[in-house]
């Protein structure tokens, strides 16, 4: 749907840059929590066994930085910073709520 | 593309790139720099009063000559196979301060002398090479690292911020502009703008590499001590992987093999590793270990200039290939992987010259983003006559453009020269420190009190004289006048000096010409 017919059916509000400071601290608070939640998904969801300092933990490390620097790029397309606190803080719920599930049930 | 998407993500890319902008000028253009750390790393060393290195065949007596008399070498150790005015010895060892992490490790040599006694030295090659390596890896910032990797954590965030928006305000035109350089008419911005994409979207996939990396390497104990906390099991296995802790024999080997015997076990079987150096390792037990440094000429590497094997010291049997090129197993591989292109390791000289390139192009495309966004706010001549006074924001960002980043550049340049003029035996750390960052200070108050458009000029000119101390320091070096005696005479880094101050010339006249030729309402005009 383009933006000039949701416009015309009286739902569409243009994006804006309103509220970046909220958006952005955000993006790098629960921006880092979900991305170690995210992290923990590859661990636990993915084959193999994460010993210390072999491959799958380092490359889990490394994933948190890509985690993380892709969800900052998403957090200025919420349409307010409660929004994003909102959505990104129930994702990290959620994220973490499963991950430590898994965590405490394969230990 | 929706419109208001596409303008949100301007701003993004506006500000996320001027925020960083200058840091990474600074990274990049020193990180170009270290791409040859070592060879400047031996340029800049003078000869050392050492003896003759000990033959490897001889290295066994030097070994149990030095063990005797100085035992404080015997728990870590190391063979060099390359040597080198700045690892002049056979036989080396590390002395940390416990006490103080920042304390740079003292580092000694020992040789035989003529009559086969044990001659030990401590080791100091030029600090400079490592100096500029400190600089690129602080964003230029003079603060210990406590302080610096917080900050370039968020400078290398706000660098992968402007990336990606910098892609999707690029995508719907993508197609149709990528190739236009537009050159013609009035609107130099065009030009600017059309170069600033172009070399921005052919680098991209080397900018997304260092941009991740550099965020790990700021801040990789962090996200570790978070895993271990709530990600990792309570007790993850593997106190340690093979490379840290390599199995111990239950006894200390009774027979050792030589240095030169282990590289010949290396050799066999793996061919194509070239042992740099061995560090043998003791244990309170006695068990000793080998950890053995070389190069794999064409293989991704995790160090910036060597791969690491963990070899028994009895039988010269590779235990631990973790870090060694084409032997890591896949998951050790694909992390050594974002190492080695982060470092530009995997291709010899061709692909270390093609990251001076890359580097260069990076800080071109910082260099250009500020420009783009003073060019943005500029104001225009309305009525002819009547002079323009360009706004508060984009005079600061203009002084500071060119003070910082060609200050950065002059600071590079006059502390690399430094280390020819310096006189024989002063500590020259702190010299390389204050010669940088002195220059770097004066650029920025230079630019700060004469103007954008007149230190555009000014600056890169005295970048130029400043570069050509260089191969002055060179020559002045092989006539041998401060008492310092160089290995090699001018060569290719006073070439290369002398090349880089041609071009810092040439940036001068062309700033000089638009300065005073070119349009008045601009923060660039001198007129």
């Amino acid at each position: 749907m383009t933006g000039r017919a949701m416009q015309e059916r009286g739902t569409y509000v243009p994006l804006t840059l309103a509220g970046w400071p909220g958006k952005l601290a955000a993006g790098i608070v629960l921006g880092y929590i979900l991305a170690i939640g995210l992290s923990g998904w590859l661990v636990w969801f993915t084959p193999g066994e994460a010993v210390r300092y072999n491959g799958k933990h380092q490359l889990a490390m490394w994933s948190v930085a890509l985690f993380w620097n892709v969800i900052l790029t998403t957090c200025f397309l919420f349409k307010n910073a409660r929004r994003a606190w909102l959505w990104l803080g129930a994702a990290a719920v959620v994220c973490h709520g499963v991950l430590q599930a898994a965590r405490l049930g394969f230990n | 593309m929706r419109n208001d998407i596409l303008r949100v993500y301007k701003a993004v890319h506006t500000w996320a790139g001027v925020i960083a902008a200058l840091f990474l000028f600074i990274a990049f253009y020193a990180g170009a720099v270290t791409m040859f750390e070592e060879p400047l790393r031996r340029w800049s060393t003078p000869v050392p009063d050492f003896p003759a290195a000990v033959s490897l065949e001889d290295t066994p007596l030097l070994i149990e000559k030095t063990l005797a008399s100085h035992p404080e070498a015997a728990r870590s150790y190391a063979i060099q196979f390359e040597i080198t005015p700045d690892m002049p010895a056979r036989l080396t060892w590390t002395i940390r301060d416990r006490d103080d992490d920042h304390a740079t490790p003292r580092v000694f040599g020992a040789a035989l002398n003529t009559d086969g006694e044990v001659w030990v030295r401590e080791i100091k090659p030029s600090p400079v090479a490592q100096f500029i390596d400190t600089l690129h890896r602080r964003v230029g910032l003079p603060f210990e690292d406590d302080v610096s990797m917080p900050i370039m954590a968020l400078v290398s965030m706000a660098y992968f911020l402007a990336l990606v928006s910098g892609v999707v305000i690029l995508v719907p035109t993508l197609v149709k502009n990528l190739l236009l350089v537009r050159t013609e008419g009035r609107a130099v911005r065009r030009k600017w703008l059309d170069l600033h994409n172009l070399v921005g979207f052919f680098s991209l996939p080397f900018h997304l590499v260092i941009a991740l990396s550099a965020l790990v390497f700021a801040l990789h104990d962090e996200f570790y001590d978070t895993q271990a906390a709530v990600v990792h099991a309570k007790s993850i296995p593997g106190a340690a992987s093979s490379s840290a802790r390599p199995p111990a024999p239950s006894e200390p080997p009774a027979i050792q093999l030589t240095p030169l015997e282990l590289r010949e076990r290396m050799q066999a079987q793996a061919p194509a590793f070239k042992v740099r150096r061995i560090e043998y390792q003791a244990s309170p037990g006695g068990a000793v270990s080998a950890r053995v440094m070389g190069v794999e000429e064409g293989s991704m590497m995790r160090a910036p200039t060597f791969g690491i094997a963990v070899a028994d010291p009895a039988t010269g049997r590779l235990v631990g290939t973790d870090y060694m090129p084409g032997m890591q197993p896949a998951g050790l591989a694909a992390v050594s992987a974002f190492f080695s292109l982060h470092f530009g390791n995997f291709g010899g000289t061709p692909i270390r010259w093609a990251y001076v390139f890359f580097g260069l192009s990076g800080a071109f495309l910082f260099y250009s983003g500020n420009l783009l966004w003073i060019e943005a706010r500029r104001k225009r001549l309305v009525a002819a006559g009547s002079p323009v006074a360009q706004p508060r924001s984009v005079r600061v960002l203009a002084a500071l453009t060119v003070g910082v980043g060609v200050g950065a550049m002059a600071g590079i340049s006059a502390t690399l020269a430094a280390a020819k003029w310096l006189p024989a035996g002063v500590d020259a750390g702190p010299w390389h420190a204050w010669i940088h960052y002195g220059m770097q200070a004066f650029a920025v108050a230079w630019a700060f009190a004469r103007g954008a458009g007149r230190a555009a000029y000014e600056l890169p000119a005295l970048c130029a004289v400043v570069t050509l101390l260089i191969p002055a320091g060179g020559l002045l070096a092989a006539g041998r006048l401060t008492g310092a005696v160089f290995a090699e005479g001018p060569g290719v880094v006073e070439l290369v000096a002398t090349l880089a101050a041609v071009m810092f010339l040439a940036m001068a006249r062309a700033a000089r010409r638009r300065a005073r030729s070119g349009p008045t309402d601009s923060v660039w005009s001198a007129a």
